[in-house]
């Protein structure tokens, strides 16, 4: 019997000589925090389950295996529904803020992607409908954020993966933006995983945490474990050690 | 004033001005024909780098290092009435290209080739392969990928390969002659009237060929070197 977790990958990775990660992954949880120093393979953790880094990564979302078709050959990336909001936007530079944000509508098809009123309350719910006329390098950065996430959103993603998402967008809305985002997975369905360093962000939206440092999943848990419900430590019990 | 005129007041012949005519033509035939054989070749060694590449970029670049008349040589051993292709294209369809406008099409394209191919090759390059990773991800397939994201971000180096690749070819001397001859009226492209002109001692008509030549050059280097790279600073 098989227990079919929310979501689930078992990666094993030598990204060098001198590093290798090892990360057997699982949460029940929709959101789940990846958390740990720079450097400890948080960002190629993401890569791996998006398939951006080419690998063997076994990926179940809701027992559904998605990296692989039902005859075990790789599913290419396009077809994979895997949504991803990158540290560096990556908006398209020789595009304005509409089409970055609408870009993947087009590709989606009949019935699958969202109406025009569904995307234009996206845009309005994540407060960027002033934005849209702009080009891309008149937009700032917690500007460019915004439209990174819409336009992941718009792919009508199964899977939403986020490094950093928010860390450019000041501390009075970020909040108010990852609240957004944490109502908007919730009623699409949207299983959602978020390299964060901040323990207030965790506390707020996830649902589940990975302790991740050195290629190695040092603790898995909920937030509360690691961080208590009130006040925030920086380090987890297990750091203490 | 009609072109005739015009053409009269600088002391050129009506053999002169079809010759500008044919080099233009004939530069614009070659210069399309280089953007739809190089531009495939120049993406796949660029974004595809295999154990092949190398061997793919020397053989595109060839014609710029060779003379252009080994290059001319080359295609009429090949090209011409006894040489493998030329005896086909004859006897199955009638057709012969050498000594004719279409074999100079043929060499000035081959010899623009590797300054189109090069420029897009550098050109491709440059596009941050993030940017098409991250339009995979939302859905593109890779014919999608190539329309809406590298192309458009390498336009600007695209365009400055073409115009290298079109003033090459609108100014091929030897391999042209090689293949195509120097028939005034017929073959006969400006680099090869100019020729003439000197050869003859026309200074006026070799002066205003030559002029006409270099003033298109220049131009299409001008705006060559104004276009790269310099459109989206912010992010390449």
């Amino acid at each position: 019997m098989t227990v079919s977790h929310m979501f689930r990958a078992d990666i094993r990775h030598r990204l060098s000589d001198r590093f290798d990660l090892d990360l057997p992954l699982r949460t029940e949880a929709r959101v789940t925090a990846l958390f740990g120093p720079s450097g400890a393979g948080k960002t190629s953790a993401l890569k791996l389950i998006a398939g951006w880094l080419k690998s063997d990564t076994p990926t179940y979302l809701e027992g559904c295996r998605i990296d692989r078709d039902r005859f075990g050959s790789a599913v290419a990336l396009y077809l994979r529904r895997v949504g991803m909001v990158f540290q560096d936007d990556l908006l398209f530079p020789h595009l304005d803020a509409a089409s970055n944000a609408s870009f993947a509508r087009r590709y989606l098809a009949k019935g699958d992607g969202l109406s025009d009123s569904d995307f234009a309350r996206l845009v309005e719910k994540f407060g960027a409908s002033s934005l849209m006329e702009k080009p891309v390098r008149a937009l700032s950065g917690g500007e460019r954020q915004r439209i990174g996430l819409i336009r992941a959103l718009a792919s009508r993603p199964r899977l939403l993966l986020c490094d950093e998402p928010v860390s450019a967008i000041d501390r009075a809305s970020r909040f108010q933006v990852l609240e957004t985002l944490k109502a908007h997975v919730e009623a699409e369905g949207i299983v959602m995983l978020q390299i964060t360093h901040d323990p207030e962000e965790i506390l707020r939206i996830a649902g589940h945490v990975w302790h991740i440092d050195s290629g190695r999943l040092i603790a898995g848990g909920p937030p509360e474990r690691f961080f208590g419900s009130f006040g925030c430590s920086e380090r987890s019990p297990w750091m203490k050690m | 004033m009609s072109l005739s005129s015009i053409a009269a007041a600088l002391g050129m012949t009506s053999d002169d001005l079809s010759a500008l005519g044919l080099s233009f033509c004939v530069a614009a035939l070659a210069s399309v024909a280089v953007v739809l054989t190089a531009t495939p070749l120049a993406w796949y060694v660029a974004k595809r780098p295999n154990r092949f590449s190398g061997i793919l970029i020397a053989l595109g670049s060839l014609p710029l290092v060779m003379p252009p008349t080994v290059t001319g040589y080359a295609l009429l051993v090949i090209l011409g009435r006894n040489g493998l292709v030329g005896r086909f294209l004859e006897r199955t369809f009638g057709y012969v290209l050498v000594f004719h406008w279409t074999g100079a099409v043929l060499a000035a394209a081959v010899c623009s080739f590797p300054l189109y191919f090069l420029t897009a090759r550098a050109a491709f390059a440059g596009v941050e392969p993030n940017f098409e990773q991250a339009a995979r991800m939302m859905g593109c397939r890779e014919i999608d990928v190539f329309r809406r994201i590298t192309v458009p971000l390498a336009l600007p180096g695209l365009t400055a390969a073409f115009l290298l690749g079109f003033v090459r070819a609108l100014g091929d001397f030897g391999a042209t002659l090689m293949v195509a001859g120097n028939i005034p009226g017929r073959t006969q492209t400006a680099a090869m009237a100019l020729y003439d002109a000197a050869i003859l001692g026309e200074a006026a008509r070799a002066r205003n060929l030559a002029a006409m030549l270099s003033v298109v050059a220049l131009a299409a280097l001008w705006f060559a070197g104004r276009t790269p790279a310099a459109r989206f600073p912010d992010r390449i």
